[in-house]
This record gives C-alpha cells, structure tokens and sequence, in this order.
C-alpha cells in the first residue's frame, strides 16, 4: 500500500518500542515461540511467494528476451539501455511528469481547501464530509463513464455549461492541449476526499487557545493561517505531499478509461504505467516491461529521497 | 453572513463532489432520444425506470459480473482478515526470535509499488495455469502487510491485563486470540474490511490482466466491456453503473466512521 507506506514506518518504530518485552514469562518462551511461528505461518508462507520471490521473479524477467510463448533469451541489461533510446518510453515519462506536476499541487491546495471549509462547527457538517469522501470510494470505471459523458464534445453537460457563456464546444478528451489536464483533473477530483480526512485529522490536532490567542493579539483570519495552521499542518501537508506524488505517478484506470489504453490522442496522455502494460500485455514484450516497473521503481525511491531532503527542513514537528 | 458565506462554499463544494454522481443518476433515467438532447436537461421529461430492466436482458452478463465480484471480495476479506490477525496478534504479543525484523520486512515491503509485483503475478498465475480463473486475483491477495500492519497497531492497544488472566488460568494462545482478542477487535477488522471490499470491489487492472473470457469478468471489467462495445448507450451503461455502486454505497453508508478512522490511523498517527 503506497498511501500508508512512510507513516506506517515511522509510526511502527514508536509502538515498538512501545511493546518491548515485559515481565520474565521464561517457563512460558518454547511454548510461545512455537505458538508464534504457528500463528505467522500462513502469512510468511503467502509472502514468501507473492512479497519475496515475486520480486526475485521480476528482476530475472527483466534480464529476458521473453514473450512468453518462446524459451527465454538472456539478454543482461540491454532491456534497461534499450529504454533510453525509446522514444515512446521517454514520451510517457515526460507525459507522467507533467500529469505529476500538474495533479500533486492541485490536490494538495484543494483538499486542504476543503478541510479548512470542513473544519468549522457548522449544523450538517457530516452530510458534507460524507458527500466529499464519497468520490473516493467510487470505483474509477463507474467515474471514467460518467466523465468520458460530462466531457462528451456534442451532448456534454461541460460544454453545454460553457455555452451558456458563448464558448464554443471544446473535445475536451479528443484534443491533444486538453486531455491530459482533463485526465489530471478526473483523478485530482476522486482523490480528494482522502486528503481532505488526512488534512481534517491534522488541523484538529492544532490546538484551539492558540488561535484564541492569536485573536486577542488581533491577528485577522489570513494572519492565523499563515503563521499557525500552515506551520503546525506541515507534517501533514508533507505526507500528503509523498502519497500523492507515488499515487499520481502510478496512475493508470484513469488513462486506459478515458482516453484509452494506447493514450490517446496521438499518445497526448500516454503515462507510464499504461505504456508498461501495452509493453507487457498486448505485444508480451515481459523482459522489457518488468525492466520497466523496476526503472520506475528506482526512480519513485529517488523522487521520494529528493522530497525528504528538501521539504522536511520546513517541517515543523513540535506537536507531532 | 459569515455562517451564510460558509454554507455557500461549503454547498459548492458537495455539488463539485456529487454532481456527476446526479448526472448518471438522471442519464440513466432518460430515453436514448432524450440522452441526446442539448442543451441538457436535468430533469427527464419521461422517466425511463425499464432502463434497469432492459439491462440484465440486454447484457445477460450483468448478473454474473456482480456475483463474480462478491465472491472474489468475500473470499479475500475473509482469507485477510483471518491470516492477518493470526500475524497481527503473534507480532503485537507474542516473543520469538525475528520477530522484529520479520514485522521491519513487512513494513519496508509495503514501499514497494504494486508495479513491481503485477508483472511477476501474472508470470507465476500463468505457470499455475490460474490465467482465466477467479484464483488468480483471490490467492495473490489473500494477505497483506498493510492487514497485518493495522491489526497489529490495534492490538497494541488492547490491555493485557485479560490476557495474562486468561494464561494463568492456562488458556492456550489460541484460545485466547479466539475468544479474547478477535471479539474486542471489532471496530479494526470493520476498518479492514472496509477498505479491502473497497479496494478489491473497485480493482480494474489485475481483473483486466487476468481474465480473458467475459463470463469469468468482475463487474467493473464488464462494465468497461461494455463502456467500449455499446459506447453511445449512455442510459443504460448509466444504470449499470449505479448499480455497481449499490454495494459501496451500502457499505460507505454503515461504515463512514471506520474508514475515516482508518485512514488517520494508519496514515498519520499510527
């Protein structure tokens, strides 16, 4: 689960901690060695396979000239050298790219928009976070057939919105300057609710008597945003600011859905993970889509480590 | 005029989030003649309820995807939630040697991106001969890190106090797993269980690498089977699509409480 991974961690190193051992219960320890492997046993066979050796698995294919049918060839690293002279794979890494730099900041700054309109004590304040949670548990087909009809160039409720003011019909997912902003904005929009409650749990862990106190001292509403709520909301915003960045670059119903799976227009929305699953799905080139996943891979880890360095000086972790 | 204001932006938002939800409703109420009528209209002159009538007829399908799908979620949140508490309880209570390192692996395991794993899946199913059946997206999930990873930080918070009673007076672990710790667990399995039927519900690239023949499709395939075949059915591809949200609906609407709950848990607070 790539939403929960880097808080999972650091939050695991707290509780365990937490748990260390207690008590002497040594008449007790064959017995509950025993009894612990027998209770993890189904879980570290199932791992061993589907976490460890798939893994083992997916580095081997990706040194094969392999099509599934005939015996594999080995081929080293030519699948990882061949890449960067495939103009189409550096077409869908450019095209990630900008759907990352597109979606990561519309996403932060609408979704803590709407924790912070969320945030107030409002009568029917629940009726209103249900409905904003409530894209994100759609499924993204039912939402990918609702939209691909809402951006629909002729019988569209987008355009004909947009015609009320004069503006003539746009093919929002037919033309090559829209699609893949509208593409960012369809998955931008189902993902906000899981922000918003990320961004709701961390503005209700600021403390009330500090705002009380910034209002005696006159501080107007903007003032109180920028010196506490944005300070103390960092460890959040930086999170939020990760998952969404490995959630955004792995995106891949949202293309396949709306603009289909080769990316259409003329590869215009043609992002990594649907390139892969052409490569490896309708031409069974594996060697060159499992050297694919790792090379994205590779480059999530790097992304990751660059957002660590840069953005954790600026967080402030004094409530946290 | 502040409460005024706060309402007005608060309203905006909600139409943001459910007016494409309004608008599939009301397609999937219209004739085909009506559907293609611009400007759009909200309310249908003539409401078209045989639209989910003709439906099952027409995509005779539709009932076996649905059915499909149940049985494919049921089957893995019954395999995750027994795996991953047996795990959750041995990590949180239990003491053998590795065991820390064993539940490190399992957290560094869950930053590795599904990419990574699909690949490899589909490789092994194949050798299996799975390719085409419902096993090959029940077995690869029938536990998980992210299962064992929550269970456990919930039983941490469980007292021991009922534990250590129950061993003097000599109950096995399993016993007291059993009769313990699984029946006060109740709201972390409820949060586990949300988000697996969510997850596996909604899931959309295993099921479209996986299977091949339309009788063995999950819904959400044989929805977007259908989206590409009858491409300009827009009513009815409607109504299949609300239908295939019932079951979240129902379970967003008993559950809400757990998956917020979850999300600030294993997201941020641990």
């Amino acid at each position: 689960m790539s939403t929960t991974g880097i808080a999972s961690k650091r939050s695991a190193a707290a509780t365990a901690a937490a748990a260390a051992p207690i008590g002497p219960r040594r008449r007790w320890r064959r017995a509950e060695t025993l009894a612990g492997y027998l209770f993890i046993a189904p879980a570290l066979l199932h791992s061993l396979v589907f976490i460890v050796a798939v893994v083992f698995v997916s580095a081997l294919i990706s040194t094969w000239d392999w099509d599934l049918i005939s015996p594999p060839e080995f081929v080293g690293v030519e699948n990882y050298t061949r890449l960067f002279r495939d103009g189409i794979w550096l077409r869908a890494l450019q095209n990630t790219a900008i759907f990352v730099v597109l979606s990561v900041p519309l996403s932060i700054g609408l979704s803590l928009a709407v924790a912070l309109a969320a945030n107030t004590k409002l009568r029917g304040m629940t009726f209103f976070r249900t409905a904003y949670f409530f894209p994100y548990v759609a499924s993204m087909v039912s939402v990918a057939i609702v939209f691909r009809w809402l951006y629909n160039k002729d019988y569209g409720l987008i355009n004909g919105f947009l015609g009320i003011f004069g503006i003539d019909p746009i093919d929002w997912l037919g033309s090559c300057n829209t699609a893949l902003p509208a593409v960012a904005l369809v998955s931008v929009w189902k993902g906000l609710g899981f922000n918003m409650t990320l961004f709701l749990a961390g503005l209700q862990a600021i403390p009330a008597h500090l705002y009380e106190a910034a209002q005696l001292d006159g501080a107007g509403r903007w003032q109180q945003f920028r010196d506490i709520t944005w300070p103390l909301l960092s460890p959040t915003t930086f999170f939020v600011s990760i998952t969404s960045m490995l959630g955004f670059f792995q995106t891949f119903d949202s293309v396949f859905l709306l603009t289909g799976g080769a990316g259409g227009p003329e590869r215009c929305t043609l992002l990594y993970l649907n390139y892969l699953q052409q490569q490896g799905w309708q031409f069974f080139r594996m060697g060159y889509a499992a050297s694919m996943s790792w090379v994205l891979f590779a480059l999530l880890l790097v992304i990751t480590f660059v957002q660590f360095k840069v953005l954790n000086k600026r967080v402030n972790y004094e409530l946290g | 005029m502040r409460r005024v204001l706060g309402y007005g932006a608060l309203g905006l938002l909600a139409a943001v989030s459910l007016l494409p939800f309004l608008w599939m409703l009301s397609t999937s109420l219209k004739s085909l003649d009506e559907v293609f009528v611009y400007p759009p209209r909200w309310i249908p002159r003539e409401f078209r309820f045989d639209n989910y009538v003709t439906l099952w007829t027409d995509f005779p399908l539709f009932n076996t995807w649905i059915l499909n799908s149940f049985k494919i979620v049921i089957v893995i949140v019954g395999a995750q939630v027994f795996i991953c508490s047996l795990s959750a309880y041995a990590f949180a209570r239990l003491e053998f040697p590795g065991r820390d390192l064993l539940f490190y692996l399992y957290v560094g395991s869950m930053l590795v991106p599904d990419v990574v794993n699909i690949l490899p899946n589909y490789v092994i199913a194949r050798q299996l001969g799975w390719i085409d059946t419902h096993t090959a997206l029940i077995v690869p999930s029938m536990a998980s890190a992210f299962g064992i990873f929550m269970l456990r930080q919930f039983f941490l918070t469980i007292p021991r106090e009922l534990e250590d009673a129950a061993r003097v007076d000599g109950a096995s672990y399993w016993r007291i797993y059993r009769d313990i710790v699984l029946p006060l667990s109740g709201p972390a399995i409820a949060t586990l269980t949300v988000f697996l039927f969510i997850w596996n519900w909604n899931d959309f690239l295993s099921p479209l690498i996986m299977l091949n023949t339309p009788p063995k499709y999950t819904i959400q395939l044989g929805l977007a089977f259908v989206n590409d075949a009858r491409s300009t059915d827009w009513n009815r591809l409607m109504s299949g699509n609300l239908i295939s949200l019932t079951p979240l609906l129902v379970v967003y609407a008993l559950a809400q409480r757990h998956l917020v709950q979850g999300i600030t848990l294993t997201g941020l607070k641990g």
